[in-house]
């Protein structure tokens, strides 16, 4: 009787251990789950899970913003090259333009 | 507005189609002849423009078709062992629990405004560099998603894997531009 008690409880705390252990899960992990909420929402234990580390953990924290500004920058960057660009940005040599010229009047 | 000469077609959009297919493709040949095929494919299908819309964006729209092709093509010439290979690898910005190593790889703290960056040619450079330094198939997927706001699912069908497989390339992509413009912008004295 007292082994099973004892095996119980022994159980309820490797198991409560194992869910604490799912909740706080490394720095590495959560890496990949910030970087998977800008692609797809993540199940609720795991947004937990990163919602807590994250609060907790400084680098993190910063992680999750640098891939933010990262995200801003390049979505901008886009806009950037079909509009009028800010600064200068590649364009064809005159060959090349010659090239697609002679290429279209072929066609036509 | 009804179509202009397409004789002129190249002095008017060849730039911004030229630019457009550079950032994505990474390779200004290969950008090139994505850009003929697009002039060539508008040439064909001139009678289906559609007046409401603006003669670059339909041309933009057909550019998006070939880049989606090329980059197609592109990944089918890629092993696909490149992604067991990722899955694998052991990231080297933390230690064996997990952690961030501290000291070169740990996130440092960024002074950034995304508009004000994008405002510096330095910048554009070291950002055009680190691009430059992710794989052909990490750089595809990457693009697609950051600078074409493309879903996952539409990038699994372009790169042909699944969808575990682009978040995990996604993710690398992310850290290792992270790191790279870290390195080589954000911790330099001169780049405040």
């Amino acid at each position: 009787m007292r082994r099973m008690f004892v095996n119980f409880w022994t159980g309820v705390v490797a198991g409560l251990g194992k869910w604490l252990g799912r909740l706080m899960p490394p720095c590495a992990h959560i890496a990949q789950a910030l970087s998977e909420s800008l692609d797809h929402p993540l199940a609720p234990m795991r947004w937990m899970a990163v919602f807590l580390h994250v609060r907790m953990c400084l680098l993190c924290r910063r992680y999750q913003r640098q891939l933010r500004v990262l995200r801003a920058t390049l979505r901008a960057y886009a806009g950037q090259l079909g509009g009028t660009p800010a600064v200068a940005l590649p364009t064809l040599s005159s060959e090349a333009k010659q090239r697609l010229k002679a290429a279209m009047q072929r066609k036509v | 507005m009804p179509l202009s000469d397409p004789q002129t077609w190249v002095e008017q959009y060849g730039d911004v189609l030229f630019r457009y297919a550079v950032a994505r493709l990474r390779n200004p040949s290969l950008a090139e002849d994505v850009v003929q095929e697009t002039f060539l494919a508008a040439l064909q299908s001139s009678q289906r423009f559609q007046e409401q819309s603006s003669e670059r964006t339909w041309l933009v729209g057909i550019l998006k078709h070939k880049l989606i092709d090329a980059l197609r093509r592109a990944s089918r010439e890629q092993a696909t062992t490149l992604l067991d290979s990722l899955a694998a690898e052991p990231d080297e910005q933390f230690d064996e629990q997990g952690r961030w190593k501290i000291g070169d790889a740990d996130p440092h703290a960024w002074d950034a405004n995304p508009r004000l960056l994008l405002q510096q040619q330095e910048f554009l450079a070291v950002l055009d560099q680190c691009l430059a330094g992710l794989s052909p198939r990490l750089a595809h997927a990457f693009v697609l998603r950051e600078l074409d706001d493309v879903s996952t699912k539409q990038i699994c069908q372009v790169l042909g894997v699944t969808p575990t497989n682009v978040w995990i390339m996604l993710h690398r992509a992310r850290a290792q531009l992270r790191k790279c413009l870290e390195r080589r912008w954000f911790d330099q004295p001169s780049s405040r």
